[in-house]
């Protein structure tokens, strides 16, 4: 019974990660300047990551090793925002207009 | 093996590792789609970005693989990578602006 | 009748500054008065919020000026001031004109600087503001002779740190040993030594407190699940409009005066900000956020502040929830769409 559970919550999880993983694969090829791609970089990416690696955690099972996947989890919701931000900061610094023509021709 | 791990998903109850190798696969063929934007551009944070998010999904790949193939020491390599991941895009933002090189 | 003005904030030197100046002040004259001023817009403020924090360091001051008086034979008065400038004070140019403002106003004769005054963080901020204040004024300036560096790093490595940083770094090992075994215990005891030693001091800017720490952890397991949820629920808003065939995004900057203090509390707001779908921080500078935001929802969802009293609570605790949101107070500034065809 709780193994069904477990199983159909891994079953979530990854269909959560492949999902949010496929939205910012489109909207990293989509999206029209920097700024509005590093969204997707950081949270919808993120996102995706955190459901994949929480199944991996699932899966795993109560084991020392598990606390790795856990610390995983952990750095990607702190790594992926800084380096999101720097690049963002980057552009900004050297000048890249922010919203670009976003306006009209949206898709490129 | 993509192939066999989806007939194994979609012929009832799913085994875990085959599940993962599937997911993985998927994983896989995202990252490919990224790569667009490492190509294409048109600005060097733009080939960053898509670098980065790249990077996160070998990270999940690694992950998603290490419960497939049963190999728990996989996740040490996703966490230095993560790590990597994020240091690489430190040093070459912290490069672009600071020296203003790079195109 | 001598007349020094003593302009302060935080600083690591402030006590022995402060010492100095008035053991100083009350040599060879039969009246002095000190004039001691803070500037909020410095935001040399960790913890609270700048007028508060201004009020409990003047009194401090006056306090230490009238102890360290006491017996002298020189009639001593103290008076102190928070000044509101009117300018933004970024650079040491700003600071020098508020004290040339100070100085022709009040008739100072003296200016005693703090050698580690200015901004947090900005190492050698006073010596320009000193050799302005010297060509422009006739009145005597000084800095106080204290070394305002320990060394070149940002810290000193005092106990909380070394406790921290090693712990930390100690446990870290043990997660990735896999366990614990005679040889990961020493193996990890003499590798957290190793990174204790080289990168304690740089690690952290102020020392870990006892007061503090541990309850923000506790807060964090109510603050983490508060921001997954934020961060599941926009993250679909932004997966639908990315996946709109149409792309109806309206991506805007915004200008955003947070009303969180303190380097590490910016950053958690600056990387919760981030992680939430349609804000992202594109610049933390002097206490001030530049967020790109993707559509109409995401600013709605910034200018009601939920995130930033989110992060109040997880810093200052539940009291400090209770403040007016960003669009209330006026710190949020949206800019004007660009239209299409502008320069490039």
């Amino acid at each position: 019974m709780m193994d069904t559970v477990i199983q159909l919550l891994i079953i979530f999880l990854i269909i959560g990660g492949i999902f949010f993983t496929f939205v910012a694969a489109m909207g990293v090829v989509r999206l029209p300047d920097v700024y509005a791609r590093a969204h997707t970089a950081s949270q919808t990416d993120t996102l995706g990551a955190g459901f994949a690696v929480a199944a991996v955690v699932l899966a795993m099972g109560p084991e020392p090793r598990t606390a790795v996947a856990v610390l995983l989890l952990a750095f990607i919701f702190v790594t992926n925002p800084t380096a999101a931000h720097a690049i963002a900061r980057a552009a900004y610094a050297t000048g890249v207009p922010p919203w670009g023509e976003s306006t009209e021709d949206d898709t490129e | 093996m993509m192939v066999v791990s989806m007939v194994a998903v979609l012929s009832g109850l799913p085994d875990t590792e085959s599940l993962f190798l599937l997911a993985a696969g998927i994983f896989v063929l995202l990252a490919i789609v990224m790569l667009y934007r490492v190509y294409m551009g048109p600005t060097i944070q733009d080939r960053l970005l898509a670098v980065n998010v790249l990077g996160t999904n070998t990270v999940v790949v690694l992950a998603l693989l290490s419960v497939a193939l049963g190999e728990p020491w996989f996740l040490d390599i996703a966490l230095i990578y993560a790590l990597l991941n994020l240091l690489m895009a430190l040093v070459v933002t912290k490069y672009t602006v600071e020296r203003g090189g790079l195109r | 009748m001598r007349r020094i003005l003593l302009p302060v904030a935080e600083s690591p030197t402030l006590e022995d500054t402060i010492t100095y100046v008035a053991e100083a002040g009350v040599r060879d004259t039969d009246a002095v008065r000190f004039r001691v001023i803070f500037l909020p817009q410095l935001r040399a403020t960790p913890l609270d919020a700048p007028a508060e924090r201004g009020d409990t360091l003047l009194n401090r001051v006056a306090t230490l000026i009238e102890e360290t008086t006491q017996g002298a034979t020189a009639a001593v008065s103290v008076e102190t001031e928070i000044v509101e400038a009117t300018i933004d004070l970024y650079t040491p140019i700003d600071v020098a004109e508020i004290l040339l403002e100070q100085i022709e106003t009040y008739d100072i004769d003296q200016v005693q600087l703090d050698p580690s005054y200015g901004p947090p963080s900005k190492h050698g901020f006073v010596h320009p503001v000193e050799r302005i204040l010297r060509e422009e004024s006739t009145a005597m300036v000084e800095i106080a002779p204290f070394d305002p560096t320990p060394g070149i790093l940002p810290g000193r490595l005092d106990v909380p740190r070394t406790g921290f940083i090693f712990t930390l770094s100690f446990l870290f090992y043990l997660v990735l040993a896999g366990g614990i075994s005679t040889y990961g215990l020493v193996t990890g005891a003499i590798t957290a030594g190793i990174v204790t030693i080289t990168l304690g001091a740089i690690t952290l800017w102020f020392p870990p407190r006892i007061r503090y720490t541990p309850i923000r952890f506790l807060r964090a397991f109510i603050y983490i699940p508060y921001l997954l949820i934020a961060i599941t629920r926009a993250n679909l808003d932004v997966s639908r409009v990315i996946l709109h065939p149409k792309l109806p995004i309206d991506p805007r900057v915004v200008r955003y005066h947070p009303a969180v203090y303190g380097p590490f509390p910016l950053a958690t707001l600056g990387n919760s900000i981030t992680l939430t779908p349609g804000t992202l921080s594109m610049r933390i500078e002097r206490g001030e956020l530049l967020v790109h935001t993707l559509t109409e929802d995401a600013r709605t969802d910034l200018i009601e502040g939920g995130l930033e009293r989110a992060v109040r609570f997880l810093f200052f605790g539940r009291r400090a929830m209770r403040v007016a949101s960003p669009g209330e107070r006026g710190d949020i500034t949206v800019s004007e769409p660009l239209e299409s065809g502008g320069e490039e």
